[in-house]
């Protein structure tokens, strides 16, 4: 097999990647680098309904938390492997959202998106009040037993290799689809849902198999955060502030790419941690002011996304070849 | 081909089709005029699952399709264009076409190149890599047509494919279409341009006020008096 220049590009910034704690033994760093891991996996997955598919949940965080409780309960209440309770979890949020997506993919744009916050909020509600299950607002702990059995361990380096395996799920899943059937049905239906259907496209099945497979990763991350942070609170897992930060990122670096929400996992990762050391010790909230606003300055000034920089020469040099001077824009 | 039988259909107070019935033959080029608001594209949205039908039949190659949802209808072999052009904006021109080419295929490179010959036969091909908002109207109507030919329909249902169309366009589409008709495909066309209705169909339907008016050739059709009073007007030349 021969690859190409940009293949080759991509497996050495992995090979650079996956060599990152062998020269870097510095925990607050490997901690940044995990969470990148994390978001990365968390917006990708988003991505693939919502990017490729026009689905713009604002309820993801709901998924995140089946996955997070599923198999923190069958830990802590059963002794449940989290590697078992991470099929589990994901299995779950898969039927949560398959069935949720059957009664709401209907509805069209924001009413969607309303239908998936409400849905997040239910599950707060849940979470906290089923106390025999969750220990409700409490939150659960998950025991320190390090093994990799029970997906604890002592230092970073095993999280960071399970966080990179997991990121990189997404980025696959979004490579195939820009190269299968389902994937150009999938972003027919997002262009022009009429239209897809005239052509064959059966929409909502097409629409509810992506679903499957973006919630099922959605949870992968919960079992993941869960194990990684050692506990969970249903007021933060549940929330709209975590939904909306996963689509942000998938959005500001770019939707309906591979590598878009790798890219706006980085640079809201990055951006948030120095502003928090650079003006945390000001007056209180300025960074989160500067955040804000560079947020909105980067959606006004790049608003395909961060990933749009890099592919706006290749984009000329096609319009270049492909068009004359019958093509206007309307 | 196409059995359409005692389509009516009402949206609240207003009868907007009814009791439409009419046959369209194997490899007829059959025309649906009306003067606007007849209910011809609520008739297209019945025939291919669109909107659902209040009474009446729908027979597709002695198959009853009615009520059947427009996926369904469109894998049978029945397809269909849209008079507002429906294009996916952000796709290029080839993945537009490909999307077509996946209904009966889950081969990616299959469908490439079911998507390229058909580009070729519109002559799109130039623009296969342009994303499709950025064609002018003409070819946008071309990709539209392209889009659905990649399915292999049997049937195609034209909803005012000259419509916007500059003269010189106008000619290469009817051109299009009677090669594709030649090629063995059956077409009903909604249509205003009457010159090319005239030119191109064997057999043409009236609509009026949601009825159906008349029906005949072309020539029966011109000299209608009902036909002229509603929709051609006095004095009406068919040359």
């Amino acid at each position: 097999m021969k690859l190409s220049k940009k293949t080759i590009i991509q497996l050495t910034i992995l090979a650079v990647v996956a060599m990152i704690p062998l020269v870097l033994d510095n925990d607050y760093y490997l901690d940044m680098i995990i969470n990148i891991f994390l978001w990365a996996l968390l917006a990708g997955a988003w991505n693939l309904t919502a990017g490729y598919g026009g689905l713009l949940s604002l309820g993801h965080a709901a998924f995140l938390g089946i996955g997070a409780y599923t198999s923190t309960i069958l830990f802590v209440k059963m002794g449940v492997s989290p590697w078992i309770g991470m099929l589990a979890g994901g299995l779950l949020a898969s039927a949560v959202g398959v069935l949720l997506g059957y009664l709401t993919i209907r509805l069209k744009g924001p009413f969607f998106s309303l239908a998936t916050l409400a849905f997040a909020e239910i599950m707060t509600i849940i979470a906290v009040n089923a106390r025999g299950l969750t220990r409700g607002s409490e939150g659960i702990s998950v025991p320190f037993k390090p093994s990799f059995a029970n997906l604890v361990f002592q230092g970073k380096i095993e999280y960071f290799y399970i966080g990179l395996v997991l990121c990189l799920i997404p980025i696959f899943i979004a490579k195939y689809l820009e190269h299968s059937k389902i994937g150009y049905y999938l972003m027919a239906i997002r262009e022009d849902e009429v239209a897809a259907k005239s052509l064959g496209v059966k929409s909502v099945r097409v629409k509810l198999i992506v679903t499957a497979v973006g919630t099922f990763l959605t949870a992968v991350g919960g079992t993941f955060y869960a194990q990684y942070i050692a506990f969970i609170d249903p007021y933060y897992i549940f929330s709209v502030g975590l939904s909306t930060q996963i689509a942000l990122m998938a959005i500001i670096g770019g939707m309906g790419t591979p590598f878009g929400p790798v890219l706006g996992a980085i640079l809201i990762s990055f951006a948030s941690s120095y502003l928090r050391s650079a003006l945390g010790s000001a007056q209180a909230g300025v960074h989160m002011i500067v955040y804000g606003l560079l947020l909105v300055v980067i959606v006004i000034l790049i608003p395909h996304g961060l990933i749009s920089l890099t592919q706006r020469k290749w984009k000329k040099q096609a319009a270049n070849k492909g068009g004359d001077k019958t093509i206007v824009k309307n | 081909m196409l059995k359409i039988k005692g389509l009516t259909k009402s949206f609240g107070g207003l009868l907007a089709v009814n009791k439409v019935e009419f046959k369209v033959k194997d490899k007829q080029i059959a025309g649906l005029i009306g003067p606007n608001g007849a209910g011809k594209t609520t008739l297209f949205n019945m025939i291919t699952g669109s909107f659902p039908c209040d009474a009446g039949t729908v027979h597709f190659r002695d198959e009853d399709i009615t009520g059947l949802k427009p996926e369904i209808v469109s894998l049978k072999g029945l397809g269909r264009t849209f008079q507002i052009v429906k294009p996916f904006r952000n796709l290029s021109v080839l993945k537009n076409v490909m999307v077509g080419g996946f209904a009966h295929t889950n081969n990616f490179r299959k469908a490439q190149k079911k998507a390229e010959e058909v580009l070729e036969l519109v002559e799109l091909t130039k623009f296969k890599d342009v994303p499709a908002h950025t064609l002018p109207i003409g070819l946008k109507k071309r990709l539209e047509l392209a889009r659905i030919l990649c399915t292999d329909p049997q049937l195609l249902c034209l909803d005012e494919v000259l419509g916007g169309l500059t003269n010189i366009e106008v000619i290469q589409m009817i051109k299009l279409i009677r090669d594709l008709n030649e090629r063995g495909l059956t077409i009903l066309m909604v249509e205003h341009v009457m010159s090319a209705v005239m030119s191109l169909c064997n057999h043409v339907v009236v609509l009026n006020n949601g009825q159906k008016l008349a029906e005949g050739t072309p020539k029966e059709i011109t000299k209608n008096s009902k036909v002229i009073e509603a929709y051609l007007g006095e004095g009406y030349d068919a040359s």
